[in-house]
Parts: C-alpha cells; sequence; structure tokens
C-alpha cells in the first residue's frame, strides 16, 4: 500500500511528497486489556464491621494501588502498604500437554521442596484489618495456610480479613489489580505483563484454610470470583511462629 | 462522595515539577560542554537544586521550591513549597513540604500539606501523612499512608464556621392581603 503525504513547506527535502512504505501487518495485534467493573459484596461489609474502630489500621499485601489507598484514608483508615504479589517469584511453566483441570493435581504430585511463605515485618497485633485480595491465588496449600497463620498473628483478637479467589477455570487467568471505585463496586485491571496466579482453589480447599478463623461472609459472584471475609478468633492460641 | 479532582494549586504545582524536572534533565545532558543550568520553572522563576555531586547532613529549611538531585541525610523542611527528588537523589531523611514529587530513592517519614506523587523511577520506604497520593506503575513504596487528622479537622471546622457565616436569615415576604 503506497501512502504520500504532503510535507510541511518548511520541511529541509526540496520535494513536497514523502513516499511511507506500509505493511499490513500479518499478526493481529492483541487487544488492549479490557478492565471491567463487578460488584463486591465484602468490602462494604469489611467498612461497617470496621466502623466501631476510631481510626482502623488496614495491612494491604495486594498489588500496590494508589486509588485505593486514597479511597481507604479518605475512609478515615490508616494504610500499611506491603505488595506481596510483585515480590513473589514466577510460578513453574505448566507441564505441556496436560488438561488444565489437570494441572493442579500433578502441581500436588511435584510439590516444591519448601513452600512460598509471605514474609511480613510488622509487629505482633497491630492491624485491624488485612486486604488479601487475590494474594493467596499465587500460594499452594501449605504457603497460603502458613502465611493465613502469620496474617493472624498480625491482626488483632477479632480483626478481619478480606481475599478473593478465582475459581475460574482457564488454562491462563492473568493477573489482576482491584481498584476500589466505590465500597459496592471494584475495577478489575488485566496486567498482562505480570506473571499469573498459579493456583485455581476448590471451595472445600478455601474452607479448609480458613479453619482458624471465623467465617463472616463468602460469596460466590457472577464472574467466578469468590470472596471471603473472616475474622480473627478472639484469643489465638497453639500458633505455630 | 469526595472530590477527586485536583484543585488548580495542585495542578500547577505538579506542572513546575514536571518543567523542573525536564529542563533539569536536558540541562544535566548538557552539562559535558556547559556549566550547569539553573532548573526553571515556566514562569522562568529559578528554584534551588541541589545537584547530583552534592552530599548533605542536617536540617535542610526554606522558603521556595527545592529540587534534590544529591544525597540527604536529616531533615528536610520547606513548609509551603514543593519539593522534588530527582532521578538521582538519596534521601535518608524526614521531608515536609506543601508537595512532594518522588523519582529517586528515599527513606523516612514524609509529611506534605497536598499531595505526594512517586513517579516510576521512584523508591520510597517510609510512612507518609498527606491527603493525597499518586503512585506511578513500577514505583516501588513501602510504609503506611494515613490523613493528617487534625488538620483535616481544622479545616473541616473552618469550613463550618464558614458556612455558619454565610447562612442568610430567612427573608420575610410580603403576602398580599
Amino acid at each position: 500500500m503506497q501512502v504520500t503525504t504532503p510535507l510541511p513547506p518548511s520541511a529541509p527535502s526540496g520535494g513536497g511528497v514523502r513516499s511511507i512504505q506500509t505493511r499490513a501487518p500479518l499478526v493481529p495485534q492483541p487487544a488492549a486489556p479490557v478492565r471491567r467493573h463487578h460488584s463486591t459484596n465484602n468490602l462494604k461489609r469489611l467498612l461497617d464491621a470496621l466502623a466501631s474502630c476510631p481510626a482502623p489500621h488496614l495491612l494491604d499485601v495486594g498489588r500496590m494501588c494508589d486509588q485505593n489507598i486514597n479511597w481507604l484514608i479518605h475512609h478515615r483508615c490508616k494504610v500499611t502498604v506491603d505488595d506481596q504479589i510483585t515480590t513473589l517469584p514466577p510460578p513453574p511453566p505448566p507441564p505441556k500437554n496436560v488438561p488444565a483441570h489437570f494441572r493442579d493435581s500433578l502441581a500436588d504430585m511435584e510439590k516444591p521442596p519448601a513452600p512460598v511463605v509471605i514474609e511480613l515485618h510488622h509487629p505482633e497485633g497491630l492491624f485491624d484489618a488485612v486486604l488479601c485480595w487475590d494474594l493467596l491465588d499465587y500460594l499452594d496449600p501449605a504457603g497460603a495456610r502458613q502465611s493465613l497463620e502469620r496474617f493472624a498473628g498480625l491482626l488483632k483478637p477479632r480483626g478481619y480479613l478480606l481475599a478473593f479467589f478465582n475459581c475460574e477455570r482457564a488454562a491462563v487467568r492473568p493477573a489482576t489489580r482491584y481498584r476500589i471505585m466505590d465500597a459496592d463496586r471494584l475495577e478489575y485491571e488485566p496486567l498482562p505483563d505480570a506473571h499469573p496466579p498459579g493456583r485455581a482453589y476448590e471451595n472445600r480447599e478455601i474452607l479448609e484454610l480458613f479453619a482458624g478463623f471465623d467465617l463472616v461472609n463468602s460469596c460466590y459472584l457472577k464472574n467466578q470470583m469468590r470472596e471471603i471475609l473472616v475474622q480473627n478468633k478472639p484469643v489465638r492460641t497453639g500458633r505455630s511462629s | 462522595m469526595w472530590n477527586w479532582k485536583e484543585t488548580r494549586d495542585e495542578k500547577s504545582a505538579a506542572r513546575s515539577a514536571d518543567a523542573a524536572a525536564q529542563s533539569y534533565n536536558t540541562a544535566g545532558h548538557e552539562t559535558h560542554h556547559e556549566s550547569r543550568r539553573t532548573p526553571m520553572t515556566q514562569s522562568a522563576q529559578p528554584i534551588a537544586m541541589i545537584g547530583q555531586s552534592i552530599h548533605f547532613k542536617g536540617e535542610l529549611t526554606g522558603n521556595e521550591d527545592l529540587m534534590i538531585d544529591g544525597v540527604v541525610e536529616g531533615k528536610i523542611d520547606l513548609k509551603e513549597h514543593h519539593l522534588t527528588i530527582g532521578k538521582n537523589g538519596r534521601i535518608k531523611a524526614d521531608l515536609r513540604a506543601k508537595s512532594i514529587t518522588i523519582q529517586g530513592e528515599v527513606t523516612g517519614q514524609i509529611i506534605a500539606d497536598e499531595k505526594v506523587d512517586i513517579q516510576v523511577t521512584g523508591r520510597l520506604q517510609g510512612d507518609i501523612i498527606a491527603p493525597r497520593l499518586s503512585i506511578a506503575d513500577g514505583a516501588h513504596f513501602k510504609g503506611s499512608v494515613d490523613m493528617d487528622r487534625k488538620a483535616e479537622s481544622a479545616k473541616a471546622a473552618v469550613s463550618h464556621d464558614d458556612k455558619q457565616l454565610h447562612v442568610r436569615p430567612p427573608q420575610r415576604v410580603a403576602m398580599p392581603v
């Protein structure tokens, strides 16, 4: 395809016309990731639960998002940001020629020697709530269990923890950042360059993970996300460090 | 519920910081042959700058906008002015300013009356007290964020007083008999 564009009169070359050779792209360009808005059931519930605290202190261990921080501090929260997802090592590549629904079982059989556990260096019992977002989808069950033990230690007695699980059994689930639009609505921003979560938990596994907490609300959304809000036990006994 | 639009002051502060950074970077490229230029704002007013080779320890106060591209340890207090930490800036200090833009590395507590802006090359480890925070994708931040509750409550009280002052008494309307 030949395209001719007239040059401006001040252009240095003598001719008034320049030709540009362009080719039609051979490979279709991938569409830009679409941000979608979805309802949230537990964020408002969490804020309502924190209403009795004079200045609730939240720990956000999900992907850093300035909009969320601004929103939360304007809802009289103090927010400690400790993005754990971007510091996680990338998951091992999935085995080839294996259906997606078998991959988690295979991953269980070929367990790495030590699970990835979230390392947090904050004082015990400091926070009124922990926002996990979908962090646990990046961890295997052993790592998730140990990380939840750690979160329980960081929470005050009767403190809250909010976690999301993507229950979609698609082969590739993109990494996602969750932006708070309002108390009832989140924007899901796909991050194609970030490494995706490696795990899709079953409902049974999710409930097992939170066995050490009191369940406040668990809901399964139309977009195949499970939101779970749990509360720390009043006094924790026999917890491993 | 909240007014997310930037005020004109915020915008102009951010613009002047960008302009300062841009003009400084341009100047930086040209310093191989010429003497270092002072960064200029759009209104051609020079802003103070601590250059890349400067290492300062102590307490730094001032009444004008400042850009730091060197190393500062201690305390920086600019009160009503804008502070920019350039890409080469390495700060281990508590910072206080009207608004703060971070392009380099900062470790310490930050108090800003208006806004903290951590740009893509910025790295901040420390606690922030500011009403607004902006973090670019790729920037690094670890710490806590809180609003200055006293200032906010004072503002709220002032606005409440203003409203009370501007309340008009109900006017009597003469009714036709």
